[in-house]
């Protein structure tokens, strides 16, 4: 009896297991095949993708990214790209942690409305904000220009950065600080030099995660770009890849400009990016 | 003076983070709800006073109100597909139930990462009429005749996105469900599994309800997330075969910047905010109760 007992339950196991690695796989393959058959279909001449679009390319051709940036124009919207991700990043983790420091270590009345406003942020949507911003960035001459989009870039993201940062400043010893001030350190000496060398595993999770954000944002740059010397890549991508768009062999080329970057950076951050998808990567949708 | 001096100081520190923050996200929202009783004309920069116009307007359009039934299917999607989905694979994998489960992770994940344009682009190419999804049936079937034509239906065209929607943000609830599961004290369960306690005890009378606050929360934050998606769907469809795969956010898009109804389009980025702050408002009496939101 309870042999038979052992040997259902064995049998059940064997199934659960079989089970649970199927739908591990099946998301594998999900995940592998459309990238992996970008990749290649994007070494196929037009012809060969058309004739049929499964088969390995027979001549494997460079000529895609070669149209890609000489009619697509890709090279100058990869150089937006790089301007608005490193400006934007580098500014989001300088102002967050200058804040973080503020709203952690530095007493005043002001500090729970600032940061939970910051706070509420994370929830607000981006919609709510583009019509008015699209009124005032006109008026201000800033719409379809580099430094309205690395403002915006870096306004949209320092919510989550602020929230990381001053989490991290807050857990920095007060005795610290304190010592530091009895030996007659500013405010200012303290933040360079105690603040941003403690803080460095938290500006990286910062910068990481804005990167993969600016990087990869589309509908701000969609409404506030129009001219080539402001249109991202994502924009630049879209424009020649809609739904009614032909050229299959460009549009190849451009989806692996794009996303090469973002895959590289998830092999060698995937710590950090995990962990900027843990605190906030549920709040921004 | 020493405290009007620390005062500068603090100043300082937050000057540049909360001068663009107010700048640009603060003031437009307030800006926004005004905009939305107004009919504005951008090159005189004059907003003519309308009432509840604008409002009307929307709510008389057949459009709006089928974006938002497509925006409510979004939110089915993602409650009761992208969130148990999610937490199966979180549990398997913080079970240790499969090997290798480092490698299955950043396979569910890998799409988060990458530019939804991209995302949206590469599976309109599938799922074209001549895209790969018709081939790959015709050469199943043996059928050449197929042809896949659920994008051009206007009751299905939203079934294969809720399909990519599902793929690409599982991992992402994945990631925050195994993060959370991982900050649980590991005790509880051996000692459950000591007193014999079955596999699905376990998971129904230990996990879950200590992971109860997360669960609603990320419920509410699903929700709102659906109610923001744009970028994928726009890539992917524009909101089209006519409006069959649109949604607020693409109404609002094509109002405000395609037709230039600015006022209409602040009306239903309003309606969007309110509909944010009423979940706002309900995660704050859930956090409340339940004080258990470790994100």
């Amino acid at each position: 009896m309870s042999e038979y007992n052992l040997r259902t339950e064995k049998e059940q196991n064997i199934f659960s297991k079989t089970l649970i690695y199927l739908v591990f796989i099946i998301f594998t393959i999900f995940t592998i095949f459309p990238l992996f058959w970008v990749y290649y279909s994007s070494l196929k001449p037009q012809l060969e993708i058309i004739r049929d679009p499964f088969a390995f390319p027979k001549e494997p051709t460079i000529n895609n990214f070669i149209q890609a940036i000489k009619v697509g124009k890709l090279n100058k919207y990869v150089l937006n790209s790089v301007i608005y991700t490193f400006v934007s990043s580098s500014l989001v983790v300088s102002f967050a942690m200058m804040a973080s420091f503020a709203f952690a270590k530095i007493k005043n009345r002001a500090t729970p409305i600032l940061y939970n406003s910051f706070l509420m942020g994370l929830l607000i949507t981006i919609q709510a904000i583009l019509i008015p911003l699209f009124i005032s960035m006109t008026r201000m001459g800033l719409r379809d220009t580099r430094i309205g989009i690395i403002l915006i870039y870096t306004a949209i993201n320092l919510p989550l950065a602020i929230y990381l940062g001053t989490e991290f400043v807050k857990a920095i010893p007060d005795s610290l600080i304190e010592s530091a001030q009895i030996d007659g350190a500013s405010h200012f000496t303290i933040f360079f030099k105690l603040i941003v060398p403690m803080s460095t595993p938290v500006m990286v999770t910062i910068f990481i995660f804005t990167v993969l954000a600016c990087w990869n944002e589309f509908m701000l740059a969609l409404v506030f770009t129009s001219s080539d010397t402001a249109r991202s890549l994502p924009v630049g991508i879209f424009a020649f890849s809609g739904p009614l768009a032909t050229e299959y062999g460009m549009q190849f080329a451009a989806l692996v400009i794009g996303m090469t970057p973002m895959i590289l950076l998830y092999i060698i951050f995937h710590k950090q990016i995990t962990k900027g998808f843990t605190a906030g990567g549920a709040l921004k949708g | 003076m020493e405290r009007f001096k620390k005062g500068l100081i603090y100043g300082i520190f937050v000057l540049p983070a909360v001068g663009i923050y107010l700048a640009i996200i603060a003031f437009p929202i307030i800006t926004s709800i005004g905009l939305s009783f107004t009919k504005y004309n951008i090159y005189r920069n004059i907003a003519v006073w309308t009432g509840l116009t604008n409002y009307l307007k929307i709510f008389k359009d057949p459009v709006f109100w089928f974006s938002m039934r497509n925006n409510f299917f979004i939110v089915f999607v993602s409650v009761f597909g992208q969130l148990p989905l999610a937490f199966t694979l979180a549990y398997l994998i913080y079970r240790k139930l499969i090997k290798r489960s480092g490698f299955f992770q950043s396979m569910v994940f890998l799409p988060t990462v990458i530019s939804t344009v991209v995302i949206g682009i590469l599976w309109s190419k599938i799922f074209s009429p001549i895209g790969l999804f018709t081939r790959l049936v015709q050469a199943i079937t043996n059928n050449p005749c197929y042809v896949m034509t659920i994008m051009l239906n206007k009751n299905l065209a939203m079934v294969p996105i809720g399909f990519v929607l599902l793929w690409f943000y599982t991992g992402m609830y994945l990631i925050i469900f195994l993060a959370n599961l991982q900050n649980m004290d590991p005790n509880i369960i051996e000692a459950a599994q000591i007193d014999g306690a079955t596999e699905s005890q376990i998971l129904t009378r230990i996990i879950v309800p200590q992971l109860y606050g997360l669960l609603v929360v990320t419920m509410i934050l699903a929700i709102s997330g659906s109610f923001k998606s744009f970028d994928l769907i726009y890539a992917m469809t524009e909101g089209g075969p006519a409006y069959y795969t649109s949604l607020l956010s693409i109404y609002m898009y094509k109002q405000s910047f395609k037709y230039f109804n600015y006022g209409v389009g602040s009306a239903v980025s309003t309606i969007m905010v309110m509909v944010s702050i009423a979940l706002v408002i309900i995660i704050g009496l859930v956090k409340r109760k339940v004080d258990i939101m470790e994100m």
